[in-house]
């Protein structure tokens, strides 16, 4: 076996978000709550662009040959894919951060607490994304997890909260235990848990292969929350802070993604895939997109409504997915995940923007769809803020959901799987009655009479604004997707 | 391939069978009653007295044995690191592993200085 020798320029990226997320929870203890919540929200969303910024610098040359950490114990690998997830859930976290001091205002929480896990679930979402083995896989979505589990029940003096918490806890737990165990039978069939070793043993025959494969899909699709695995979703986002349903929407599911997807192009380029993988991707794709959509259109509750969203668009991102493990599509992979990453672009941004207005607003309006009625009179930004991102989740032009969109069905389109893709254009057009509902809401209707108004800081309006002027810039210009990944 | 897991399957299976038996036998024969004394906690037979009726353990003894866990895997590790150190370092790694492990403790420090801080040691 050869020895691993550590370069540690390389890991810089990932050691700005351990370092900052320990600096914010230390700076916490040893200063007073007031300058701490300045502080530390400060720091934490510094911390978010210094490792965007290190990790561009670091793998600014991927495109050609993917960088492997520890080149000779290949646990990570970064591709161009990869490093542009990890790019997305930075960008993600940073905007989030951003609007987190309005989102958990006067709920009893402590600022170094709720910014120091969050930096950590962000390391541990950076690191599942770029993770090619199995148990470092493993412990990455735990770290990722374990933080989150108690960013959701962070709010102690909330029941609900900490019922979701309990609810995520218990059933992350169930899914981390299938993944664990899937990856046993894995190292069972293949004598190995790395997903990119050379001496590949993983031939489709007999079944333990089908049966390693299918628990680390189940385990990874609870993530993903893609049905029939997404039960939990919508009491969990509902219950939980917004800006951390936010997160839950956003940088685990890129995380998941990246892993499906580069999972996916090594298996394939063993000949470890076989039409029955693919029919059980296509499968979970539908489920998720049909019942997703169909769901949404009977929600009450904005953050309910959003995550039966966020179920329907795991189901078209599937659709890329599928692509990758298609046997019979032929050439490179790249085309599909260049369309992949795009469209995790376009969702992080617009689920910014959706659950951010939410945040920022607060109060009711994290909470019944009636509330937002008239909301274009009284907050004219928030709800044209709320209208960019609800036209760009439909797959409207000119935003980016739509080129995301686009290029996912395209790709999926030129499979044997294009029935798929079918259905899935009829559902994402049943869509656009729940999402411009909520428009028809805010500029058609009259707000409830004495209904308070909502202060807004500065932070807030910074980050919605440039999360939408992405959407819009991105939706009307793509190529400028192409010049900046 | 499978045949050694065949008694594992057999097992699952006829436990499966069994228990479902005897519950529902338990359901469909059994009559069930319920009472203030079926109620009481259950005290070898006799009626709980004193403070038996309302013990309750201070969250403070939950808050220490948490402690114990974080330092119990941190001995864990170091034991194992300490007894492989070294043969790692005639492979030439010694510099690596070693700060790998200062590395791990200086992470378990940071999260004793912040309970210290919060107070997790005060008993009062």
């Amino acid at each position: 076996m050869q020895m691993p020798h550590i370069i540690w320029p390389q890991w810089l990226p990932f050691l700005i978000p351990l370092i900052g997320g320990i600096g914010v929870l230390l700076f916490d203890v040893f200063s007073n709550p007031e300058s701490s919540r300045k502080a530390c929200p400060a720091g934490a969303v510094a911390t978010c662009l210094l490792a965007l910024i290190a990790l561009y610098k670091v793998f600014a040359d991927v495109a050609a040959a993917p960088a492997y950490l520890p080149a000779e114990y290949p646990v990570f690998m970064i591709s161009q894919f990869s490093r542009d997830c990890i790019g997305i859930i930075l960008l993600g976290a940073a905007l989030l951060l951003t609007l987190s001091p309005r989102g958990i205002a006067g709920k009893n929480i402590r600022a170094g607490e709720y910014y120091g896990l969050f930096l950590l679930s962000v390391l541990g979402m950076m690191l599942m994304a770029a993770s090619v083995e199995l148990l470092t896989l493993f412990i990455c979505l735990e770290l990722a997890s374990l933080s989150i589990y108690v960013l959701i029940g962070i709010e102690k003096s909330n029941a609900n909260s900490g019922e979701a918490a309990l609810k995520y806890f218990v059933l992350g737990s169930f899914a981390s235990a299938f993944l664990i165990f899937g990856a046993a039978f894995f190292y069972g069939h293949a004598r190995t848990t790395f997903l990119i070793s050379e001496s590949h043993q993983l031939v489709i025959q007999g079944i333990a292969p089908y049966i390693a494969l299918g628990l680390i899909l189940v385990g990874l699709a609870f993530k993903l929350a893609l049905a029939p695995f997404h039960l939990y979703a919508p009491e969990v986002y509902d219950g939980a802070p917004t800006p951390v349903s936010a997160l839950l929407a956003t940088g685990i599911k890129v995380a998941g993604f990246c892993v499906l997807a580069q999972a996916l192009v090594e298996l394939r380029r063993w000949d470890a895939l076989d039409q029955g993988a693919t029919w059980a991707l296509v499968l979970l794709a539908l489920a998720s997109v049909i019942i997703g959509n169909c769901v949404a259109l009977v929600q009450r509750r904005i953050k309910r409504l959003l995550a039966y969203s966020s179920i329907a668009h795991s189901g078209y991102l599937l659709l890329g997915i599928v692509v990758l493990s298609d046997v019979a599509q032929v050439g490179t992979p790249q085309l599909a995940l260049t369309a992949i990453s795009v469209y995790l672009l376009a969702y992080t941004l617009m689920n910014v923007v959706s659950f951010g207005v939410a945040s920022s607003l607060g109060g009711r309006f994290e909470e019944e769809l009636s509330n937002y009625a008239g909301l274009a009179k009284s907050h004219p930004f928030m709800a044209a803020a709320l209208t960019v991102s609800l036209i760009s989740l439909t797959g409207l032009p000119p935003t980016v959901g739509f080129i995301g969109k686009f290029y996912v069905f395209a790709e999926a389109a030129k499979t044997s799987y294009i029935f798929a893709v079918a259905v899935a254009v009829v559902f994402s057009v049943l869509s656009a009655f729940y999402y411009l509902n909520i428009v028809m809401k805010m500029y058609m209707q009259e707000q409830e009479e004495g209904a308070p108004g909502v202060e807004r800081t500065l932070a807030c309006d910074v980050a919605l604004g440039v999360s939408m002027a992405l959407i819009l810039l991105l939706g009307i210009a793509p190529g400028l997707l192409f010049w900046m990944m | 391939m499978f045949a050694p897991y065949l008694s594992i399957l057999v097992t699952l299976v006829f436990s499966i069978i069994l228990a479902s038996i005897l519950l529902i036998l338990a359901r469909w024969v059994g009559w069930r009653s319920s009472n203030s004394v079926k109620s009481l906690p259950f005290e070898c037979g006799n009626l709980p007295s004193g403070e038996a009726q309302k013990v309750q353990f201070s969250v403070k003894f939950y808050m220490t044995a948490l402690l114990f866990l974080i330092f119990d895997m941190e001995t864990l590790f170091v034991l194992l690191w300490a007894a492989a150190f070294q043969r790692l370092m005639e492979l030439g790694l010694g510099a690596l592993v070693f700060w790998e492990m200062m590395f791990f403790i200086g992470v378990l420090i940071a999260g004793y200085i912040y309970v210290w801080r919060r107070g997790g040691f005060e008993w009062n």
